[in-house]
């Protein structure tokens, strides 16, 4: 960084930070927030060494009802400063598949505070670490201020500073050659609730919180390079020195995040007043109208089902290879997906991704949860959602991947994982206090999509619908804890659905109805003292009351037992089968440990099944949801001489044809 | 083609060794199966997730079932690795056999058969132990394409060079093995033809053969190679039309699958035959004959009495 650089920084800043009011684009005349932290900011960035020089003015506006004696600020990129972050403690080191090059930390480093004022409060400040006793984390700091802010009043800040990237792109952020995608990167004040800063340090099974505001933001970076951003772009004005400054504006939104890269080729679109710009890899450029049509489609959806989306365009940005750890991740009204050459379109990963993320802006940034500490709400919710428009507009059948005879959904793809560990932490828990990074990726995702998706078939989806959309409508622009949706959902669904929440956020209770045992044996005649032996009353009064199976004289007793074999209580139907087609649907409330149901027909039984329409996919055992009174040979059977066939094919070596063999007769 | 309508005839004469061949492969086959098919009838023999297997495979019945009879897969993989292990012993005892008799030109009798696999089985297993680094060499050969995409393109090629390459380099991987087993094959036609035992010498008569006929030794593997595409071809579409779980469609199902493991039995056969007859068309050698196989299981010269 030379001087001249730093100059022309400081000169920037004077011009365009000077009055940005004055200067500023109004995109929504009425603010739809409380526009709590406004940023403007100048940054420079240097491709060689993926550094950025930043000058940030801060404007907070204390909306408690206590004065401030002091802010609280996160510093993300110090996350990946050292090997000794509670970060990369807690990630060992490896996130999204990544890890940090030899020589690839990143940092963010305040040179200087001062206020408005003109004082400087560059050494008022004090790393701490709110969550753990790890001192050698610097992701948040604690600024004393020098007067108090009163309720009410506002405060600004300018402070300077120095970041690095890591490489490659590490958690979500970071630059590898040419590319960067510039997340989490500027010092990021914290939110303050009731009565204290809620600013939590960077872990590794966490994302974020923060407070809506109106952000400007000049980035220069070299003129050939291409630049997309969270809002809109006011302009570009090209400098001497063979850089460019684009600055882009964005209102009501708590969140910035940026890309740039000389190699982008751009696809444009638009649906619903949304323009959509999509920055696709040259080595993907084929795949871009695809990602503009999976953009389209998931705005449309989010749209018609859940409520307007307010913003007047949407960014989607393709990760560089080696750069995925940037890919699937959100930022307002941007966000990245990842694909790779020769992807069929049958594989739907980028459509999938795109959906998610687009979610987010809905979930997390429409309604400003808290990541840190109830993950659900962002990122359960939005797997619901996903689940929902993924099946309705690639479905039924292979929503998720539909290639060569295999079919993926992905509601079973959620269930995939659910199963396998659902009882090891409840739903809400702070996001680095899970039993493990795989507990938190159930509970945070798998586990909600499924309850909430089992919940919408108890309510029915209209039902359903209609409390996503009062969620959205009432809760946007604010903060929305747990208890906030549950108590909406209540209201909406005019029924009280605390006995659901309860169990499916605050317990680590399981799912599981069976069919424990299944009964069919024909009615002896009534023998012995007191009865002659023909003819059978009972018999004959229950042949009458059948008149249907006139061809019948024997009457059979079936018996069904269903069981409750988890601590999740839930309403269950159950379906008992007969052989002359009879079909009897019962209705269990699910919340004694067992039920017995006896019928006496002149038909044997068949089977029984609890959840016959499968709308619970929250129950981790289907195959024990049915019992049928014969073996079901067949099935067996078949699936057996299937694996016979495979171990035979396997065995034939050398099989040059083998791996082919085996895919195509897989399914 | 000369050598591969040779091969079918010489196939069609010894049938009895394609039917060895398949009950070996089947017999082990079913041990695998056995374990796995009680795990699946406690899971499923009685849930209508079993009934609905016989009509398709249902992919959230497999995740459910690995997921609740954990264990299931790693005690199948080592019961694979096990059985798969003693199926390779096995049928490199076979191929001796069958060699033997393709290259005496000697009927089909059971005796033979077995003298000829017992004669031959330790030999082709050090045959075998030997041309491990051979195969470690031209399997390497697709490192060839990661090589050339380096020095062309650099550590960080385009996606599109990346897959392109990567089909390159199956290819060559695929190639690889097949070079190999050509390799393999003719050293040891040449070891049982002249019954050699020293097997390092056996493997460099392979190459040297392969190298000096490549052009029809590869042209006749990949004519093989071509037609078990085609049986591929033709078996798939069957298997894929039995669906539905009627209980003769489920019997069906199980005769194709069969039939479709007869043929690649058939089709080994006839790649033996061939092989033997292109290697005896190019170097006319003497003959192992049955009768002369000594007590200690190698074969004396024609004339010679066992002392």
């Amino acid at each position: 960084m030379t001087f001249g650089r730093h100059l022309s920084i400081l000169i920037l800043g004077i011009v365009l930070l000077g009055n940005p009011a004055r200067n500023q684009p109004v995109v929504f005349p009425h603010p739809l927030s409380p526009r709590i932290a406004n940023y403007n900011i100048a940054v420079r960035y240097e491709p060689l060494q993926h550094t950025l020089d930043g000058h940030e003015t801060l404007t907070w506006r204390n909306t408690s009802m206590d004065a401030i004696h002091n802010l609280e600020f996160h510093l993300y990129l110090n996350g990946f400063r050292n090997n000794k972050s509670t970060f990369m403690r807690e990630s060992g080191g490896w996130a999204r598949g990544f890890q940090i090059d030899k020589d690839g930390w990143g940092y963010t480093n305040i040179s200087s505070i001062r206020i408005s004022s003109g004082e400087n409060l560059t050494h008022a400040y004090q790393f701490i670490q709110p969550d753990d006793t790890n001192s050698d984390d610097k992701t948040v700091i604690n600024l004393s201020l020098p007067r108090p802010i009163s309720p009410g009043d506002s405060m600004t800040l300018m402070i300077d500073f120095k970041a690095r990237l890591p490489e490659p792109p590490f958690a979500r952020s970071g630059a590898k050659e040419e590319y960067a995608l510039v997340g989490q990167w500027f010092p990021k004040i914290g939110v303050y609730q009731n009565g204290g800063w809620n600013c939590h340090q960077y872990h590794a099974n966490s994302e974020f919180f923060a407070d809506y505001g109106v952000y400007n933001v000049w980035m220069t970076v070299p003129s050939k390079n291409i630049v997309g951003a969270t809002g809109l772009e006011v302009w570009a004005n090209k400098n001497d020195d063979g850089t460019t400054t684009h600055w882009y504006h964005a209102e009501d939104v708590h969140d910035f995040a940026w890309t740039t890269s000389p190699e982008f080729v751009e696809f444009t679109g638009s649906i619903d007043n949304v323009a959509i710009r999509v920055l696709m890899q040259p080595d993907h450029r084929n795949q871009g109208i695809r990602h503009i049509e999976a953009a389209k489609t998931a705005i449309d959806y989010f749209h018609r089902w859940y409520g307007e989306f307010p913003f007047p365009n949407l960014t989607v940005v393709d990760p560089r290879r080696g750069a995925l750890g940037s890919g699937g991740m959100e930022y307002p009204t941007f966000i990245t997906a990842g694909t790779f050459y020769g992807l069929p379109r049958t594989m739907r990963i980028p459509e999938d991704v795109i959906i998610h993320e687009f979610g987010h802006n809905y979930w997390y940034f429409l309604l400003g949860s808290n990541e840190f500490e109830e993950s659900w709400m962002d990122e359960g919710i939005n797997t619901y959602t996903e689940i929902q428009i993924m099946h309705d507009a690639y479905g039924p059948e292979g929503d998720g991947i539909n290639c060569g005879g295999f079919k993926l959904n992905l509601l079973p793809y959620n269930r995939m994982g659910y199963i396998n560990s659902a009882s090891l932490d409840p739903t809400v828990k702070k996001a680095w206090e899970y039993y493990s990074g795989n507990s938190y990726g159930i509970n945070s995702y798998s586990k909600p999509g499924l309850f909430l998706t089992t919940l919408q078939n108890y309510l029915g989806t209209e039902t359903m619908r209609k409390i996503m959309r009062t969620y959205v409508d009432r809760w946007k622009f604010r903060h929305p804890t747990s208890r906030d949706f549950t108590t909406l959902a209540s209201e909406v669904a005019g029924q009280n659905l605390d006995w659901f929440f309860d169990q499916a956020l605050y317990t680590n209770a399981v799912l599981d109805y069976s069919v424990d045992k299944v009964k069919t044996v024909e009615l002896a005649h009534s023998e012995g003292f007191d009865f002659a032996r023909s003819p059978d009353k009972e018999i004959d009064s229950i042949l009458r009351t059948h008149a249907e199976d006139k061809d019948s004289l024997k009457v059979y007793r079936s018996e069904v037992n269903i069981r409750r074999l988890g601590d999740f209580k839930f309403p269950v139907e159950l379906e008992v089968a007969f052989e002359n087609g009879e079909k009897i649907r019962e209705h269990w409330d699910g919340t004694d440990l067992w039920k017995k149901y006896v019928y006496q027909k002149p038909s044997k039984l068949v089977y029984a099944t609890v959840d016959p329409d499968r709308k619970i996919p929250l129950d981790v055992n289907l195959t024990n949801n049915s019992k049928t009174v014969d073996d079901q040979t067949k099935g067996i059977d078949k699936f057996s001489f299937r694996f016979l066939f495979w171990v035979q094919v396997l065995f034939d070596q050398p099989g040059i044809l083998n791996a082919s063999t085996f895919i195509t007769n897989l399914f | 083609m000369n050598y591969l309508i040779d091969g079918i005839k010489s196939a069609w004469h010894n049938k009895k060794m394609i039917f060895i061949l398949y009950a070996f492969n089947l017999t082990l086959g079913i041990v695998v199966m056995l374990p796995f098919k009680t795990i699946l009838d406690n899971f499923a023999g009685h849930s209508l997730m079993g009934k609905s297997l016989a009509d398709k495979i249902d992919l959230e019945f497999v995740i459910e079932f690995f997921a609740h009879n954990q264990g299931v897969s790693s005690l199948l993989m080592s019961l694979f690795l096990l059985v798969g292990t003693m199926y390779w012993l096995g049928e490199l005892f076979l191929s001796g056999g069958a060699y033997g008799i393709l290259i005496s030109g000697q009927p089909f009798s059971s005796k033979t058969y077995w003298e000829y696999a017992g004669a031959y089985w330790w030999r082709l297993f050090r045959l075998f132990l030997w041309s491990i680094p051979i195969f470690a060499i031209l399997y390497s050969l697709q490192f060839v394409e990661t090589a050339f995409v380096r020095i062309v393109f650099g550590k960080d090629p385009y996606g599109n060079i990346l897959f392109w390459g990567s089909a390159v380099k199956t290819g060559l991987g695929y190639m690889g093995i097949m070079l190999y087993f050509l390799v393999l094959d003719y050293a040891q036609i040449f070891l049982i033809s002249n019954d050699v035992h020293k097997t390092r010498h056996a493997l460099w008569k392979g190459i040297s053969f392969v190298v000096s006929n490549f052009f029809s030794t590869f042209t006749l593997s990949l004519i093989l190679f071509l037609i078990g595409i085609i049986g591929l071809l033709t078996y798939n579409p069957i298997s894929g039309a039995l669906q539905s779980s009627g209980g003769f469609i489920v019997l069906a199902l199980l005769i194709v699958q069969q039939l479709y493991i007869v043929f690649r039995m058939l089709m080994r056969i006839v790649y033996y035959a061939s092989q033997t007859a292109l290697y005896k068309n190019k170097i006319p050698a003497p003959q192992p004959q049955a009768q002369e196989i000594a007590p200690d299981g190698s074969l004396l010269e024609p004339g010679l009495e066992t002392p």
